[in-house]
This record gives C-alpha cells, structure tokens and sequence, in this order.
C-alpha cells in the first residue's frame, strides 16, 4: 500500500473568534493549508473528513459535513464526518489517512474545527461538553472533565508521591512554548506559583492546571507518497498510527487511575508501525488538557517510567534540551483547546518542526520523528500518530 | 479559562425511573439497598448494572446485594458545578470489597480530610434529578 504524507498545513489562531463562525474558521485553515502547498486548488482535493465535536449542540447543526462542505467548496467522493469527543481530530486525520492509503483517494483534506463562543454564557458552553460524560451514572451527580483527570492526579500524587509543583512545571513549560507562538490562545509567560495559587478549580487542579475552552479550525493535506512531491518540496510522512479504545467510560469503571492504560496500547502499536522506539522520539505534541494528563502520557508512551513523571519534568525533560521536547505549540494548555481540531493542529505543529521551520525557542534542533498523542474520555480513548520526513 | 468561571448548567435530562429495565436497582435504591447484575453464566459483577452479560453475552443475570463497605479508591473535591449543586462538594470512587468500584459524593469529608485507603461506608441520601423530583441515590462516608 502507498505511503501518505502530509502535503499542507494550516491553522488559525485560537482563541475568542466572537465575529467568526465555525465555516469562517475552518475556511481560514484550509486557504492556509492550500497556500502551503502548491499545484492543487479546493477542486482538486478527492476527500474530506471533517472533524468537529459538537456542531449539533454548540450550533444546533446537524449534517456538518454537508453543512462545511458548501463553505469550504469541497465536492468530494470520499467524505466522513467524525467525533469521538476530544479525540475526533487524531481520528479524522486517521479515517483521512486509511482512505489515502487504501487508494480511494489520491489526496484528502481533513479539517477539524470548534466554534464554542456562541452560546450565550460561559455555562451553556459548560454544559455543551457536560454531554461527553455518560450522563446517568456519572454527570447526573456533577461531573465534568476536570473532575475525571482530577481524580487521577489525587491517586498519582498519592501512590506516586507526584506534587502540586511538578504538575504546575508542566504548564510554565508550555506556557513558555506558547509566548512564542501568535497562534496561540494564552501567551503570556506564567511562573510555578501562579500555577500554585490560581483558584482551585477541581482539587488538586487548579485554573492554571486546565486548558482554555478555545474557537478555532486547523486543516491538513493528505496525498499518496509517490505524488507527494508535487504538491510540497517538504512532505511529511505518516509512519503509522495506533490507536485503542478501552470498555470503560464511567471514571469508576476505569481500571487504574495512576495511568492511561489505552495509551500505552495505542503507543505500542504506533511504534510498531513505525519501527521505532520512545527513545527514538525527537518532538512529540501530547493532549495535555491538564497537567495531569500530560504527565500520564509521557509515562504511558515510555518516555519515562510508570511513577516517574513528576521527576521527569522537574529536570526539564521534556524541555528543548530534554530527552524529548514536549507540547512545543504550548499544548492544549495554553494554545487552547477546538475539540476537534486540536488533533489536526497537533499534525500540523509536528510538520512545521519536522520542516525545521519552528520559531526559535520552539524549533527542535534537527529534529527527525515526530509523535502526536490525542485522548478523548477519561484518556480512555487514545490515538498516537509518529511522523519523519 | 483565565476569565471567570461561571456555574455550570447541565442540559435536563429526563429518565423515566418507572419504564427501564433496570427498575429493580432505582426501587431498590429507595428501600435504602444497593443492588446490580451478575451474570448467572459467567459470574461476572458489573457496575451499572446491564441487562446482558458484556463478558460473555449471556442474558441470564441476577440482581445481587452490593458490600456497604468498602475503601477510597480516589477522590476530588469541585469548586466549579453545574446548576442544583452547591460548591465544594467532595466526589469519590470507592472500591467495595468485591472490587466493584462506585462513583458519588462524599458527605462528611473535604478533599485534605482523605486519604487513598481511607475506610468508606455506604449510606443513601435524597439528591435532585432532572426530573425535578429527589430521589435516593447511595453516598459514601468516611468512617
């Protein structure tokens, strides 16, 4: 079967995009995403996989993918509309590469875009993602998403000795990543003790501890491997994406709160397409909507040890200098977060260092494989992708 | 958020208590008993209770009495809550002592009164519904 790379990357700022709506968003990517490649024009694009969380709700819009597909001017003979809450953009770009490579189609795009500041209020987006938590057995008593990686900080911290302060180094780390880049939706630089005296929002996690809620879109190219030079002096290949999905999406029934369980079995399976190892990982953008989460995540694809996290970040591991530079763009943490289009956004960061084209402070010297890691659930829905040139 | 964060309304949802499947647990739940599904084929426990086996697929189960006693297993306490809760209110797992693990609210402990392991009894209390009604929902305390 023929290779797939990413020809053309495109994003647009996160943030409050209050005179712009999700068809406004997405188109800004995807003319971004054209621009970055060459010879190919919106008509010439034989696939479109839409990736967006919570169009029915957040717009009352059903049928997106025929909605976006007249704003974006895409005719298609492949098309899918995919959501699996947080992690709907790593599986977009996934149901966009398996159609590449099964020769359905000779060149894709994948959009993935959130528009959540449209609702009235603050609590009415809330609410709209309260809809991701099952609703009889566990958002019927209050739930909601920082609750869930709540509770895996409170075990981690207490089986694992894991602190307040190492967690908080997470989110100066990528909130520094993030002053360097305009995209982003909170640049300016935070301290550890900013992190430590936020309001608490979900003990142990505090306001600096969670990601933003963000409007934005970010787009990807598809095309064969053999004809990816035509469109791009500089493709990027997908060399393989693992992905695995656990029975289990009550966070009682989750089997152990100290780890992302799927991840480890999604990040097993990506290196084995691949042929690589964690130690071979140059770059990696993680799904850090919490500190927390970023911190189980280094540890589930084996860049450290099961318990050994918080260290690991304390040494700056996971810096530029570190043994893997982690959530470079500034993560969901301070880039924000579109549900469906962050995995899509994280494609596109890893191209743009995988080019050498990161700002410095960002740019990973000669950086050669990259990694994505997208969750959805309580982590109990995972999809890693790795890249090299 | 770096803005202020506003009280969280959760969309109504209406379950109807009398026309489900699972009757026997809500009844159950306001003679102050905790019950679910085990499956008469395979043995298998399972919390929530389902009407068919998810290990082997068999529809012979039994409603069987859950332990009241059981161990924390981990916990948070919420300071950003939907609408009908008042704010902090401490949440659990809690694992029984046939494993089976449990989600709820705590209702005499703050998040730096626990402790993983801590011993957790099982008590039931009124909680507002979508419905607008109260009914009987099981809590943990901490002995």
């Amino acid at each position: 079967m023929t290779d797939v790379a990413i020809v053309g990357v495109g994003t647009t700022k996160y943030g409050k995009h209050l005179d712009k709506s999700g068809t406004d968003l997405a188109q800004m990517a995807v003319r971004e995403a054209l621009n970055d490649a060459r010879n190919i024009t919106i008509r010439d694009i034989e696939g479109f996989v839409l990736s967006s969380q919570n169009p029915e709700i957040l717009q009352k819009q059903g049928n997106s993918v025929n909605h976006y597909s007249e704003f974006l001017g895409i005719g298609a003979k492949y098309a899918a509309r995919v959501e699996g809450a947080c992690v709907s953009g790593t599986m977009g770009l996934r149901t966009g590469y398996l159609a590449v490579k099964s020769g359905m189609v000779d060149t894709c795009l994948v959009v993935g875009v959130e528009k959540c500041y449209e609702l009235p209020s603050g609590s009415d987006i809330m609410a709209a993602f309260a809809y991701v938590i099952d609703r009889d057995w566990e958002a019927a008593f209050g739930s909601n998403a920082p609750m869930g990686f709540a509770m895996f900080a409170t075990r981690h911290m207490q089986v694992y000795g894991t602190t307040e302060e190492q967690l908080a180094t997470i989110s100066v780390k990528n909130r520094n990543f993030a002053s360097k880049n305009p995209k982003a939706h909170l640049q300016k630089p935070i301290t550890v003790e900013d992190v430590l005296n936020s309001k608490p929002v979900c003990k142990p996690l505090k306001l600096l501890d969670c990601c933003p809620v963000s409007d934005g879109a970010s787009a990807v190219i598809l095309a064969r491997g053999d004809i990816a030079r035509d469109y791009t002096d500089t493709p990027v290949y997908i060399r393989g994406i693992g992905q695995f999905l656990v029975p289990e999406n009550v966070i009682s029934s989750l089997s152990d709160l100290t780890e992302f369980t799927a991840l480890k079995m999604a990040s097993q399976e990506a290196y084995r397409q691949a042929g690589i190892t964690a130690d071979d990982v140059d770059v990696a953008e993680t799904h850090d909507c919490f500190t927390i989460a970023e911190l189980l995540e280094i540890e589930a694809m084996g860049f450290c040890e099961k318990g050994e996290g918080g260290r690991f970040v304390e040494e700056g591991q996971t810096d530029l200098g570190g043994k893997v530079a982690v959530n470079t763009g500034g993560g969901l943490l301070s880039r924000g977060h579109p549900i469906g289009a962050t995995g899509i956004c994280q494609a596109s960061i890893i191209t743009e260092q995988l080019r050498g084209d990161a700002p410095k402070g960002r740019q990973v010297d000669g950086a050669e494989i990259g990694l994505s890691q997208n969750l959805g659930g309580w982590g109990t829905s995972q999809a890693v992708v790795i890249y090299s040139r | 958020m770096e803005e202020e964060r506003e009280i969280m309304e959760v969309p109504p949802r209406y379950p109807n208590f009398e026309q489900t499947a699972i009757k026997e647990f809500w009844d159950a739940l306001e003679n102050e008993k905790l019950i679910t599904t085990r499956c008469e084929s395979c043995g298998k426990i399972e919390f929530p209770p389902k009407i068919i086996c998810t290990s082997c697929y068999s529809d012979d189960m039994e409603w069987v009495d859950l332990p009241l006693q059981g161990k924390l297993y981990s916990f948070a306490e919420m300071f950003a809550v939907p609408s009908g809760f008042n704010p902090p209110i401490t949440v659990a797992v809690v694992e029984l002592e046939n494993g089976v693990r449990l989600f709820g609210h705590v209702i005499n402990a703050s998040y730096d009164e626990l402790k993983v392991g801590d011993d957790i009894e099982i008590t039931f209390e009124e909680m507002n519904w979508f419905d607008y009604k109260k009914h009987k929902y099981f809590v943990f305390k901490k002995k």
